[in-house]
């Protein structure tokens, strides 16, 4: 077993609106949106910050898309509500001159007294980006992230210097395609990857650590997951048996329709774990122990959770460690109470791994 | 009864101060003027301060009445990422945005176009901008334009109340007219600037509006004219300039009141700034004359923004208040 990277644990927050159910965030479309929602007030997005910060998470992982509130005034708005817990900040370039990016993050890193670093995303939806006014394709969207982060390492430090100067953000990056994957080797700091089973996991951080190779550089590895723990398998099967009862089945047809147009390769991975057809079969959405695939029927972006008892949640994420993943990024059902449920119940095991 | 719009808005231009006290100064004086009763605070966009949209919501966090009049170019921003942006803060702020257009500088996205070519691409973006604000979610919008161009935005557009927009007398045209409420005129003795309000106001009443006009002010007020005119006269003194302007001002060194060009009311030989410069009273009476010509509200600033804004707040509000003017109607 390799020397391990100290582990980082991330929550997620739900700027889109959260839920007990499963269609209650990080959806393709208000449509789906159940009764009992918990609106994304500041308020309420305040409250699971300070959950996450409480229960000991070392990242808020803020997400961006349509229908989702800014994840940077939501970052600048929290900064104040929280102490030690870092921002992941998503964000989705080109409709915002370099210039003016990093002027932001500099505000926003003395804002928060250095606690902000960024994911950088292409663009999942077509249909968003042109609504957006971006009609750039795949690759070429990639090639303008990787001019972005230029203007940050060439600019950062002629702007930052001296004993207060802010740190730069680190950079996280994700995506499967040819382009994503050269970007993240060439100028990201973390990889980030959705939940897969630890096979495919296992092959792509071997090809990555390969590209990084090629260009001089070492990457760190992170995971996004959601996560159903419980004290025992049992319990924990039985929820997520529950959510998916809870499912309108129209709406599993839907959302699918909707994900196999997004122009990303990470998703259509995602859509490949998944049994064919509309029936949910539980058990089957298994797709290796513990790692289920469910989420994905209803939501787009990160689509498989890890179900089971502490103790195999905890063995399957240092299984996932072992091969060289040192960030996670979690999220549960609702985000509030899991933020500390999970603090409280998995962090020490994690931490103790 | 209120009188005056009060605003206040951060200094910008060049500065010594680096950016994190710049931050914590601002943000110290949001906490002020919420607590002072003033009505808006202005951030403008400005290279080496705060970013404005970032400042205003880590402001609208800690505050409950503010306005927040965020200064936004097109230079920077695609009129989509602007207004999906300002429909975050509205949410956020409790619908307390409001957009200060500021002129273009020919930079960022614009710095290839010529004057003419910015001019027309400003028009586009404040049309695109004001559609997209005012959009009904439920109806389809595309937008193909010279310089712009979206597909289906109701796919990124909310319902949420469209902010007031404002914008400076330079960039106040016909198109302008038709979508701004509010005007930031340069300050000129009050029979002029009467001249001024009476002529945009027509222009604004051609197209069935009604343009509110503001000015902005440097205050100094103290508790004594003399105290206010000394520190009138060291503010002067630290003003930077060219190297020419001062070679020429050290040759004929003039007392501070030659460049009072009316009662109360300096420009700086340097900047061209005005300065509102009594004491509590005199001020009181000068922004009571101001409204009288048709002022509806002024922006005041000063490089001692605390003690000015506090005190500002004490000693010349109920002296406004007093005066019993017409009721602010935003």
């Amino acid at each position: 077993m390799e020397t391990m990277t100290p582990a980082e644990f991330g929550w997620f927050l739900p700027t889109n609106g959260d839920g007990r159910q499963l269609t209650s965030s990080g959806l393709p479309g208000p449509r789906l949106q159940p009764v009992d929602q918990r609106a994304s007030t500041l308020d309420y997005l305040g409250m699971i910050a300070r959950a996450a910060d409480l229960a000991g998470f070392d990242t808020l992982m803020i997400p961006t898309a349509a229908g989702y509130e800014d994840p940077w005034l939501i970052a600048s708005a929290l900064a104040a509500q929280t102490r030690n817990i870092e921002c992941l900040v998503t964000l989705r370039p080109g409709t915002e001159h370099p210039d003016h990016v990093v002027h932001k993050a500099r505000t926003l890193q003395h804002l928060s007294a250095q606690r902000v670093h960024l994911q950088l995303v292409g663009g999942a939806s077509v249909m968003e980006q042109q609504a957006l006014g971006d009609f750039h394709d795949h690759d070429a969207r990639y090639a303008r992230i990787a001019r972005l982060l230029g203007a940050f390492r060439k600019q950062w430090p002629e702007l930052e210097h001296g004993p207060d100067a802010a740190q730069l953000p680190r950079f996280y990056c994700g995506g499967a395609s040819p382009a994503a994957e050269q970007l993240a080797a060439v100028q990201g700091d973390i990889y980030l990857m959705w939940g897969e089973p630890p096979q495919m996991i296992a092959e792509r951080i071997r090809r990555m650590r390969g590209l990084a190779a090629q260009a001089g550089r070492q990457l760190r590895f992170g995971l996004r997951l959601h996560l159903f723990a419980a004290p025992t398998s049992e319990q924990a099967w039985r929820q997520v048996s529950r959510l998916v009862a809870e499912i309108p089945p129209a709406s599993i047809a839907s959302a699918r329709q909707l994900m196999e147009r997004y122009d990303s390769v990470e998703q259509q991975r995602q859509l490949r774990l998944r049994v064919e057809g509309e029936q949910a079969h539980l058990r089957k959405l298994e797709v290796s122990p513990n790692l289920w695939a469910g989420v994905g029927l209803v939501r787009g972006g990160a689509g498989t959770a890890l179900v089971g008892s502490y103790d195999e949640v905890a063995q399957r994420i240092s299984e996932y460690r072992e091969l060289g993943v040192s960030h996670f990024s979690f999220s549960g059902y609702p985000h509030l109470e899991e933020a500390l449920h999970v603090g409280e119940a998995l962090l020490p095991r994690l931490r103790r791994g | 009864m209120t009188t005056l719009h009060i605003g206040w808005q951060l200094l910008t231009g060049k500065s010594p101060v680096a950016l994190d006290m710049l931050l914590r100064q601002a943000i110290q004086l949001a906490d002020i003027a919420e607590y002072a009763g003033i009505d808006a605070l202005h951030l403008p966009h400005c290279p080496g301060h705060p970013e404005p949209l970032t400042l205003a919501a880590a402001i609208s966090a800690r505050t409950r009445r503010l306005q927040l009049l965020v200064g936004v170019s097109q230079s920077w921003l695609q009129p989509s990422a602007l207004v999906v942006q300002v429909q975050s803060l509205q949410v956020l702020s409790g619908n307390r945005a409001q957009l200060f257009l500021q002129d273009d500088a020919g930079q960022g996205f614009t710095a290839a176009l010529n004057a003419d070519q910015r001019r027309a691409c400003n028009a586009e973006y404040l049309r695109l901008i004001m559609t997209l604000l005012e959009h009904a979610p439920e109806q389809s919008l595309s937008f193909h334009g010279e310089y712009y161009q979206l597909e289906r935005a109701e796919h990124i557009l909310r319902a949420v109340p469209a902010p007031p927009l404002w914008c400076s007398a330079a960039r106040y045209d016909r198109q302008a007219a038709l979508h701004v409420r509010h005007c930031l005129l340069g300050v000129e003795r009050p029979d002029k600037l009467a001249g001024l309000i009476q002529e945009y106001r027509q222009v604004a009443r051609g197209h069935g509006r009604r343009l509110y006009c503001h000015v902005a002010l440097e205050l100094i007020a103290r508790p004594s004219e003399q105290e206010a005119w000394t520190l009138a006269a060291e503010l002067i003194e630290r003003e930077p300039g060219s190297e020419g302007d001062d070679a020429v001002l050290a040759l004929r060194p003039e007392p501070v009141r030659q460049h009072e060009f009316y009662p109360n009311l300096l420009r700086c030989p340097r900047t061209g700034k005005v300065l509102l410069v009594g004491d509590y009273a005199q001020v009181a009476m000068r922004l009571g004359e101001l409204q009288d010509i048709g002022v509806d509200g002024v922006l005041l600033s000063s490089s001692q923004a605390v003690e000015q804004c506090l005190g500002f707040a004490e000693q010349v509000i109920p002296l406004l208040a007093r005066q019993e003017r017409a009721v602010w109607k935003p």
